[in-house]
């Protein structure tokens, strides 16, 4: 019980970073929606009119991704959003590698990246994921609270 | 500890699209208000802009075969680079292009009476802003009585 009372915290932990990182992600992206349009094209993997809506859509998934993760509502869906958001990026990234193609990554900004330690960090946050998904509860959450509210105050 | 799960697969499939309809619906909205010329597609894609000059196959294979003095840059990985790459081409793998100027130049001409190399290294760290420039005194004079190894550009 311990040790699961231990891993529920841990995944409260996980699940906050995630969600903010996502969150942090996707605001940075809304603030210069052309530069990472630009970003999108230099991955030469989207038709030119693809890249526009997908530079225009995606830091919005991720920031609400990023914030029903945070405040742990819809737990598994938020966790199975996000494990679809990294699934993307990590194979947009290999792509690029195996082409030895330098680009920058538009990650977190649009500073270049090492494209070996995106596809790393993509790497570990999907096993957060799949962490996150097998876990049973994460205390301070949305869900928590709602569970809790609907059951009477009993927690 | 209870919490509040949602093990049935099709709800937790339906949450996570309107997660991301959510998502698009707020991007949409924003976009509308804030950046529209993005919708309507006055986003300047990278590929056509117009500063740019572009070159064929046929135009490099002339240039090269003519020995036209060009300078072929490959802008791939300094991995990609070294697995292979076109004859005479040198890499500035485009990660690092910021720190271009910082790649050490060592400048020759004919040898010690010569004053071309000193001028060349002058122009590159002046005008061109290289940090690390310097003049191989020598020259091509002291190197062939080495006996070090040369190259002529038939060798290409």
């Amino acid at each position: 019980m311990i040790i699961l009372a231990k891993l529920a915290w841990t995944g409260t932990v996980v699940r906050a970073f995630l969600g903010l990182i996502l969150a942090w992600a996707g605001i940075v992206k809304i603030q210069n929606p052309e530069a990472f349009i630009k970003i999108v094209t230099a991955y030469d993997l989207l038709p030119a009119g693809l890249v526009v809506l997908w530079g225009i859509f995606l830091p919005w998934i991720e920031l609400v991704t990023g914030l029903f993760l945070f405040l742990g509502l819809w737990h598994k869906s938020a966790v199975l959003s996000s494990s679809g958001l990294f699934f993307l990026f990590a194979v947009a990234v290999s792509i690029n590698i195996l082409r030895g193609a330098d680009i920058a990554c538009g990650c977190f900004g649009f500073n270049d990246t090492n494209l070996y330690v995106v596809l790393f960090q993509d790497l570990v946050f999907l096993l957060c994921c799949c962490f996150l998904f097998f876990l049973k509860s994460t205390p301070y959450s949305l869900d928590h609270c709602l569970y809790t509210y609907r059951s009477g105050g009993l927690s | 500890m209870v919490g509040f799960y949602d093990y049935n697969i099709k709800l937790i499939l339906l949450r996570a699209l309107v997660i991301q309809i959510l998502g698009i619906g707020a991007g949409l909205i924003y976009t509308v208000i804030f950046s529209e010329q993005l919708l309507l597609g006055e986003v300047e894609i990278p590929e056509k802009q117009d500063d740019i000059t572009y070159v064929s196959l046929e135009g490099l294979q002339n240039a090269i075969q003519s020995k036209s003095k060009i300078l072929l840059i490959d802008g791939r990985s300094e991995s990609a680079y070294h697995k292979g790459h076109i004859s005479g081409a040198v890499n500035i793998p485009y990660i690092q292009r910021d720190y271009f100027f910082e790649t050490p130049i060592i400048v020759y001409c004919s040898g010690k009476s010569c004053n071309i190399s000193v001028e060349l290294a002058r122009s590159l760290s002046g005008k061109f802003g290289f940090i690390h420039v310097r003049v191989f005194q020598g020259g091509w004079e002291e190197w062939v009585k080495g006996k070090n190894p040369i190259q002529t550009s038939f060798d290409r």
